[in-house]
């Protein structure tokens, strides 16, 4: 039980290790994918989980910001299942994480969001996939024309 | 119907509904929780009539040939509703008004079927004795008045018709039948299921007066015994603090002399030696419940005054010789007492007399979990029992009274063990379940001894078996809207304390279990909320956001609740539930804080920030709400934001409520700054001075470098401590 509960607590940290080497080893459309970092111009006051660099389709590179976000991150929304007693649980993310990434789109970030719902108990190469089909839809969200690898998707 | 069920349930609502007035509140001074007790006597309560007889002895025989006396010695005899049933029809045509009110207090004391009973003291009372009124005397409309109570029978004009007869007769009545009277109109105006009743007690209170007033007259209070003193006392603080009706209320705020009387003669030498452990018990409990909860600042005065007194009734219920005598009901009572008076009290008096007894602490403990006590306790009597520990351990002033309840982890654990035992927990209703969980969360997370949190957390499955018998298919539906305001406060907390698990960390079993429960939770909370008072709904948001977890009825009601509300929230409601539908994200959460900010920032610029009674901690999670719903930087917020950190700038090294400002204050502060400058088109003019916008910068980076994951300080903490303080209607004081 102990085992099960420490290993929960740090499942945050290997989410987000488990997708900066999947930013790093696979072609997901970020070049130069670094943990931590500072969002500027608040340097010191906000942290990205994982800064990478993307080379829209004129060229042009923007500056991504990937967040990894684990359980508190969310709200769960609980309502009856359509089947009987059980109960449909959807996630919306919270106040705090939306604000994040209002601030993050300020300061002029591409913000990509990787749910633990999403990432967990998914093989590498539907991982992968998910990092690009989140990355494009985050560049053509911020009216960004994604280039490289996301062009094409 | 007030709170107080009469079932002696402590109602955890708020005591600052108290002199907000009592019109349509329904949850005015349910804080003050009626103790266990509803003071009713084990022995004594109604006359016998044997005196009576004699005097009805020269009355012929009746047409079946019984003797007056003999028909009495027969009802009286009677060991069944039947059996007395069949003497009525019988003999009914020949009874007098003794027979009469003879056959109705024994009714009172059968057990039967309640609708053989009830048709049994229709026709005694209705058919029987109202035409003999003229001629009842005042003994008989005593006993009859009690035991109308006893049976929660009240047939339209019979109150006024035995009342209106006795106080025609008052100047003969003797001290026992005066305190039978007070006591059945308490118990008939404040536990009566029937709305009607209690608006016929209203109509009375002239007679309360009345019978207040003869009963100290200096005819009558020398002869009374301490059983009548213990009955009136209850009564007073029955009438007066859960009573619905206005007038009675004020009838009893006359009389904040008849307090001084009765006290006055309760301690003398021959009255208090003979006191009966239910008789000092049930004076405790009236005094705390008169002394902080009556909506009348007089009388709180007039019980505050009576300090030595109350020291002197404590120190002889732990005597040994009473407390060997005790029952749980008593010391139950005795316990609640002791919470109530020795933290809510405004009175340094009164606080200081309980905290002479620290060894009280001890000594009631020791007889309430002993061998002969525990296993005859009922499952209000440990609810209560649990929760008047949390209070006295947690926001008691004084310290020796704290660390005399932290030095009895193991007695906590007993009660815990028994409360969630086979025999008690399908027992306990929801009142009792919420109540529990509230004192888990309390011990569990503020005591300031880890011998009392660990005690807590060795009973960590009897969290979820309190929760899965409260959200049980015959519990939930009863369960008023503030036993589902607390439950889910007191679950937010346990879950803050690491004493539930998060739901991230449950299997995937139990975590779909959890989440049924937490929906069936809000889907009761959701009903209620419209019930809610102005704290429940606040409180009801703000756990669900720490929490997580949320439905689309839950946000429908209750932000619909809020908005309802805002003009009758105290300031901590505004910032909870700002900051709770801020965390929530909902789709209206940005409009519900904007009403909260607006409501905020009309009283701080009315009233100032002392005036209003915002605490630092309140503005900035205000501020913090204004954030995280990412508020336009259009006019009319920003000159609202500014006026709250306007109040904060003037009271920043400052005191205003509470403890001041901390750094989890500035953090939010800061959060505001930089979301409105990176929000805003235009370059703003900072909302705080230079160097306080330093302080705030420097304090975030110390919370960046112990916790880079927290995008945001949301404050706990000092916050659990005075919600859970002011949810018991507890004046918490910042001990730190």
């Amino acid at each position: 039980v102990a085992h099960h509960a420490l290993s929960k607590r740090l499942t945050p940290l290997c989410h987000a290790a488990q997708v900066l080497e999947a930013l790093q080893s696979a072609d997901c459309g970020l070049q130069d994918p670094q943990p931590e970092q500072p969002a500027q111009p608040a340097a010191g006051l906000m942290t990205i989980d994982i800064l990478g660099r993307h080379m829209d389709a004129a060229g042009a590179p923007r500056q991504v910001a990937v967040e990894v976000d684990g359980p508190t991150h969310f709200v769960s929304h609980l309502s009856a299942a359509p089947a009987g007693s059980g109960v449909d649980v959807s996630y919306s993310l919270d106040g705090s994480t939306q604000w994040r990434n209002a601030m993050l789109q300020h300061y002029g970030y591409v913000v990509v969001t990787v749910p633990y719902q999403e990432w967990d108990f998914k093989g590498r190469a539907q991982r992968v996939a998910l990092l690009q089909q989140r990355v494009r839809a985050a560049l053509l969200a911020a009216g960004v024309q994604p280039g490289g690898v996301l062009a094409a998707a | 119907m007030t709170q107080n069920d009469g079932d002696g349930w402590i109602s955890v609502s708020s005591r600052r509904e108290a002199g907000r007035g009592r019109a349509g509140s329904r949850g005015r001074g349910g804080g003050r929780g009626a103790g266990s007790g509803r003071g009713e006597q084990r022995s004594g309560s109604a006359d016998t009539a044997s005196s009576s007889q004699r005097r009805g002895g020269g009355q012929p025989r009746s047409p079946g040939g019984l003797h007056p006396a003999q028909l009495t010695g027969y009802i009286k005899g009677s060991s069944s509703v039947e059996e007395l049933g069949r003497l009525v029809q019988q003999h009914g045509s020949s009874m007098n008004y003794i027979h009469v009110s003879a056959a109705y207090c024994s009714l009172a004391k059968l057990s039967g079927s309640s609708a053989a009973k009830q048709a049994l003291a229709d026709q005694l009372l209705v058919e029987l004795l109202q035409p003999l009124l003229p001629q009842c005397g005042e003994r008989a409309c005593a006993n009859v008045m009690h035991a109308m109570a006893r049976m929660q029978h009240c047939p339209p004009g019979m109150l006024s018709g035995v009342l209106g007869r006795l106080l025609a007769q008052l100047h003969a009545a003797a001290p026992q039948h005066l305190a039978n009277v007070i006591w059945a109109l308490a118990t008939l105006g404040s536990s009566s299921p029937s709305a009607a009743v209690e608006a016929a007690v209203a109509q009375h209170s002239n007679a309360v007066s009345s019978l207040l007033g003869r009963f100290i007259s200096s005819d009558i209070l020398p002869a009374a015994i301490p059983q009548h003193l213990a009955n009136v006392m209850w009564a007073l603080a029955t009438l007066g603090s859960n009573s619905s009706s206005a007038a009675v209320g004020a009838a009893v705020e006359q009389h904040t002399d008849a307090i001084s009387s009765l006290l006055g003669r309760f301690i003398t030498r021959d009255i208090l030696p003979t006191a009966k452990p239910q008789e000092l018990a049930n004076t405790l409990w009236a005094l705390a419940t008169l002394g902080s909860s009556s909506s009348s600042a007089a009388v709180g005065a007039a019980v505050k005054q009576h300090a030595d007194a109350i020291s002197r009734l404590l120190g002889r219920f732990i005597s040994s010789d009473i407390l060997s005598a005790s029952k749980p009901q008593d010391l139950a009572n005795v316990i609640w007492a002791l919470a109530t008076l020795g933290s809510s009290s405004s009175s340094a008096a009164v606080e200081a007399a309980v905290a002479q007894h620290s060894n009280a602490v001890s000594r009631l403990l020791a007889r309430f979990t002993s061998r002969d006590i525990l296993p005859a306790a009922k499952p209000q009597e440990l609810a209560n029992t649990l929760w008047a520990l949390a209070t006295l351990g947690s926001s008691s002033s004084s310290a020796a009274v704290e660390v005399a309840v932290s030095q009895h982890p193991d007695a906590i654990s007993s009660l815990l063990a028994r409360f969630i035992s086979r025999d008690i927990l399908p027992a306990a209703v929801p009142q009792a379940l919420a109540n529990t969980l509230w004192a888990l969360a309390t011990l569990g997370s503020s005591s300031s001894s880890a011998a009392v949190t660990a005690a807590v957390a060795q009973h960590a499955d009897a969290i979820s078996r309190l929760l899965g018998r409260f959200i049980s298919r015959d519990m939930l539906p009863t369960a008023k809207p503030q036993n589902l305001a607390n439950t889910l406060w007191a679950l937010a907390v346990l879950s803050e304390a690491g004493l539930i698990a998060q739901q991230s960390q449950l299997r995937q079993q139990n975590a779909l279990s959890r989440h049924n429960h937490m929906r069936q939770l809000l889907g009761a909370a959701s009903q209620a909320a419209p019930s809610m008072t102005p704290q429940g709904v606040a409180n009801s948001i703000w756990a669900a956001s720490r929490l997580r977890i949320s439905s689309d009825a839950f946000a429908a009601a209750m932000q619909q609740a809020a908005a309802q509300q805002v003009k009758a929230m105290i300031p901590q409601d505004l910032a909870n539930t700002a900051l709770g539908a801020a965390g929530l994200a909902w789709g209206g959460s940005a409009g519900l804080v904007a009403a909260m900010v607006q409501e905020a920032a009309r009283r701080v610029q009315g009233q100032g920030a002392a005036g209003s009674g915002f605490t630092h901690q309140g503005l900035a999670n205000l501020c913090a709400s204004a954030t995280l719903a990412r508020l336009p930087a259009s006019e009319q917020p920003l000159q609202q934001v500014q006026a709250l950190c306007d109040a904060l700038a003037q009271h920043w090294d400052g005191p205003l409520h509470g403890s001041g400002l901390a750094s989890q204050d500035m953090c939010q502060l800061l959060q505001l700054h930089m979301w409105l400058q990176a929000s805003s088109q235009q370059q703003l003019p900072s909302l705080l001075p230079q160097q306080q916008l330093q302080q705030c910068e420097a304090a975030w980076r110390q919370l960046q470098a112990t916790d880079k994951s927290s995008h945001l300080a949301l404050q706990v903490g000092r916050a659990e401590l005075r919600q859970a303080s002011e949810l018991l209607g507890v004046q918490w004081r910042i001990t730190h």
